[in-house]
């Protein structure tokens, strides 16, 4: 038996029995069926359970919705994502996820995500908190088609209030189809917090707006690198890939002061400027 | 004669080593501070910089290390560098570069390694591979450890010392950029160079086992990254170019 999310007071919660074997959601939008239709939307459950939200001829909203207490030790989920060509995907959290104090036993946290050919996907993860005693690898893997957009916010957050936090992997690897566009593994660790990595600071909010290359159109990238570069909250720190799209990132001690935080807060959501 | 001749003479990797490390050779590797100026301006208590040093060397440095030795593998093919291999290495390095200011600082370091490399190795293949490779509009320059690792190609330097010498040279330059910045006994800054170094040495052997551009450590720095690229915009304050 799993404990509930209402009891994460617990010192120590691991998953009973659970072995190393992932337990996958899916998420997977297509073109209608018939014309004029709206998109099709195809998931599978695993630890965290899909709830259609609303869905258009060329876009659907889904919900992300812990079935239980996620994240215990021992755990792997596995989310996997594919948004077909010309459609458009927006996920939002229900609400934060906690990888509670595991004692040290190591969890994963995979997101693979599929963009076809002018597909979009805009996913706004809600913060992250990795406690103490907590070991997790959390990496998200993208394969950007062709003129495919990709806005990613992940927000991870050392520890709950009064902890220093535990270990965590932070791992993007996104390419297209000309190569990687983003290799990063952030290493961290609460309790034992490394200058120029995170120095002090408790909160990593990254805000990535990525696209794929198209070859046929050269170098014009103008999406990622011009029209949404005035969207980018200020007090952040926005880096601008070598191969187009940027990383906005904000360090600091509470998600909820973060301005990326704000100016999500404040616009519309970016990829229905495009 | 029973020891066969090499000819013409080539001195010991070592001492390409040696040179490569020398402050005194004219590389332009003194305009650099290797990030500590960026750090000290954004903040980064003058007490943490041998923690920060020691930070460096275990993740944005073996970025640039298993860049260095991916490059020197690929350069150095015994049938000659095969085509797209610097851009290739060069695509990986960005990728793992995130921060462009970063990348800016690497090629203008790229520039330099790159004048001594064509002075020194003119003929060589892995040199040669570099002419009009690897950069991007008008950073027409690979990075630097692309550049180090042609001449690693070239002069025969192990893997593993390219590893050495990438955190070493990082460490060194830093601390050599501190006397300037926050003057102090410049033995301890020595001390706190080796300190990084050992710290840097459990990771020696994976990095120097990397082969292919996909291998190269991912290891970011988000502190540095925000660091640098304020440093970058900053005009009045500064002593160093990064």
């Amino acid at each position: 038996m799993r404990p509930g999310v209402a009891e994460p007071g617990a010192a120590t919660v691991a998953a009973p029995g659970r072995t190393a074997a992932p337990t996958t959601t899916t998420v997977e939008v297509t073109r209608p069926g018939t014309p004029g239709g709206p998109v099709r939307v195809t998931s599978a459950d695993g630890l965290l359970a899909v709830r259609t939200v609303s869905r258009g001829p060329d876009r659907a909203e889904v919900a992300l919705v812990a079935t239980g207490a996620v994240l215990l030790g021992g755990d792997h989920v596995v989310v996997r994502v594919r948004v077909g060509a010309g459609c458009a995907l927006r996920i939002t959290d229900v609400g934060g996820t906690v990888a509670y104090d595991a004692d040290g036993v190591p969890s994963r946290w995979d997101v693979e995500i599929e963009l076809d050919d002018d597909a979009r996907l805009e996913w706004y993860g809600m913060p992250f908190v990795v406690c103490d005693g907590a070991d997790v690898a959390r990496s998200t893997t993208a394969r950007l088609g062709p003129r495919a957009g990709l806005v990613l916010r992940e927000t991870v957050v050392l520890g709950r209030h009064g902890e220093r936090g535990g270990r965590v992997v932070v791992r993007s690897a996104v390419s297209d189809d000309t190569g990687p566009l983003l290799v990063e593994d952030v290493d961290v660790c609460g309790a034992a917090p490394v200058p120029g990595v995170l120095g002090g600071h408790r909160v990593l909010d990254t805000l990535s707006v990525l696209d794929g290359t198209d070859e046929r159109a050269g170098s014009d990238r103008s999406w990622s690198s011009g029209a949404l570069a005035g969207a980018l909250p200020a007090g952040a720190t926005t880096m601008h890939l070598e191969c187009g799209g940027t990383v906005t990132r904000w360090l600091g001690d509470a998600a909820h002061l973060s301005p990326i935080e704000r100016r999500l807060g404040a616009g519309p959501p970016f990829l229905e400027e495009r | 004669m029973t020891t066969p001749q090499r000819a013409p003479a080539a001195p010991a990797p070592a001492t390409v080593a040696m040179l490569l490390a020398d402050a005194r050779l004219p590389g332009g590797g003194h305009a650099h501070s290797a990030g500590l100026e960026p750090a000290l301006l954004g903040g980064l208590p003058a007490a943490q910089v041998p923690a920060w040093m020691v930070g460096r060397a275990t993740t944005v440095s073996l970025v640039e290390a298993g860049t260095a030795v991916v490059a020197a593998r690929l350069l150095g093919a015994p049938a000659g560098p095969p085509p797209g291999a610097v851009d290739a290495v060069v695509r990986a390095w960005s990728a793992r570069t995130p921060s462009g200011a970063l990348r800016d600082a690497a090629r203008l370091l790229g520039r330099g390694y790159l004048r001594v490399a064509r002075t020194l190795w003119p003929h060589h293949p892995a040199v040669a591979a570099l002419s009009g490779a690897g950069g991007r509009g008008v950073r027409d320059a690979p990075p630097r450890a692309v550049v180090l690792g042609a001449v690693a190609a070239a002069t025969g330097l192990p893997p593993a010392d390219v590893v050495r010498l990438t955190v070493y040279d990082d460490a060194q330059t830093a601390a050599s950029a501190l006397l300037k910045l926050e003057p102090s006994d410049p033995l301890t800054a020595a001390r706190w160079v080796l300190d990084a170094c050992a710290a840097a040495e459990p990771h020696v052997d994976r990095v120097a086992a990397c082969r292919t551009p996909e291998d190269v450590p991912a290891s970011g720095a988000p502190q540095t990254e925000g660091w640098a690229e304020a440093h970058a915009l900053e005009n009045e304050k500064r002593l160093f170019r990064a």
